[in-house]
């Protein structure tokens, strides 16, 4: 007997869900939340007590150099706050308005970013942080011998690119394993689509 | 007591669990894999549930979550080097023995003539499967009506060839 379209869909519609822990999940999901608004608000208050903390603890504040240093800091945890939250996958809050081309484009987008920022954003952050210790090293050292601090500013500058070169080696390798092969694939359906 | 979230989402849950199960055993062919989808689907819909403005129908903003959250879940599993043309553990490929069993080898046949589909036409003969009007079709997809339409007839070809294995004179 020959199958028509109409039976074709009365066989995909006799397939059902199957049994699903739905209360399960809903707990599981108010305790994420939980979790995660718990996490943004440590996040929010953090940075703004690190900067107090620096502006008070460090003996910064009172000349231009130790000022200098407070705000290139700021701005650098500012800056990195602001990318995070912008490469962050959120496009499902709007879906309303967005249909699987776009969904597609704005995905692309997000991931490639994570990629810029590791290749470009924190190479960035890397310089801007050991300008921000040098400049404080060169007010608060300023009482001790040259050779001293020498010494502290090369250690200092060291420190940050050796922790710097060893995070983006690790970030790098994990977005070429898990991102890359998702943006080609991505890739790959928005050609379809636009085509 | 449940609150107002709780209530909505199991109503959402119960009228639409089993059009979304359908779409994950549509792109997954493994019935775990199409758990954890179906699970990430409905994550999804919990957390923006309360962003839903209403600007749609609540069925073509589920579809929506749905549909985009299957693409980027199949090109995770694509990557990870999931091999498409396996038949699925769950399904008995037995000779039919009765009608059941004759059933799910037709349900076999037609999800592997879905699997065959690329990944944008899947997602039209999932909908079209369930009956959804073009327009809609149109909406969640981000082509026009009309190419719709084309694809629909090129779709139709197809599944009804795979369920119909044998040649029919021309």
């Amino acid at each position: 007997m020959e199958t028509n379209f109409n039976d074709i869909q009365q066989l995909w519609q006799s397939q059902k869900a199957s049994n699903f822990d739905l209360g399960g999940l809903i707990q599981q999901m108010k305790a994420t939340e939980k979790k995660q608004k718990m996490e943004w608000i440590i996040g929010l208050v953090c940075t703004p007590i690190t900067i107090i903390f620096l502006v008070y603890a460090l003996p910064l504040k009172d000349s231009l150099l130790g000022i200098l240093t407070l705000l290139i800091i700021s701005f650098g945890m500012a800056w990195v706050l602001w990318l995070n939250s912008k490469s962050l996958l959120r496009q499902v809050e709007d879906s309303e308005l967005y249909n699987q081309r776009d969904y597609l484009k704005e995905q692309l987008q997000k991931l490639n970013l994570r990629g810029k920022i590791i290749q470009k954003h924190m190479i960035t952050y890397g310089v801007l942080l050991a300008l921000a210790i040098n400049l404080g090293y060169l007010e608060v050292l300023s009482p001790l011998e040259l050779k001293f601090r020498l010494i502290a500013h090369i250690g200092a500058t060291l420190f940050v690119a050796g922790i710097m070169w060893f995070t983006l080696k690790k970030k790098q390798r994990k977005f070429d394993v898990e991102s890359r092969p998702v943006i080609r694939q991505l890739e790959k359906l928005l050609n379809a689509a636009e085509n | 007591m449940k609150s107002q979230k709780e209530l909505q989402f199991e109503a959402v849950y119960q009228s639409h669990k089993d059009k979304v199960y359908r779409l994950c055993l549509g792109f997954v062919r493994e019935k775990e894999l199409a758990n954890d989808l179906f699970q990430e689907i409905l994550i999804k819909i919990w957390r923006h549930l309360d962003s839903f403005k209403g600007e749609s129908d609540i069925s073509t903003w589920i579809y929506r979550i749905a549909y985009n959250t299957a693409l980027t879940f199949s090109a995770r599993e694509k990557k990870k080097g999931e091999k498409h043309t396996e038949i699925p553990a769950n399904l008995d490929l037995s000779e039919p023995e009765n009608y059941q069993s004759e059933q799910e080898i037709r349900i076999q046949l037609l999800y592997q003539a879905i699997n065959e589909l690329s990944e944008l036409d899947r997602v039209i003969a999932t909908l079209l499967l369930e009956n959804t009007a073009y327009k809609a079709i149109a909406e969640i997809s981000g082509i026009s009506e009309n190419y719709v339409a084309v694809k629909v007839n090129r779709i139709k070809a197809a599944l009804t060839q795979k369920l119909n294995p044998q040649p029919h004179g021309n």
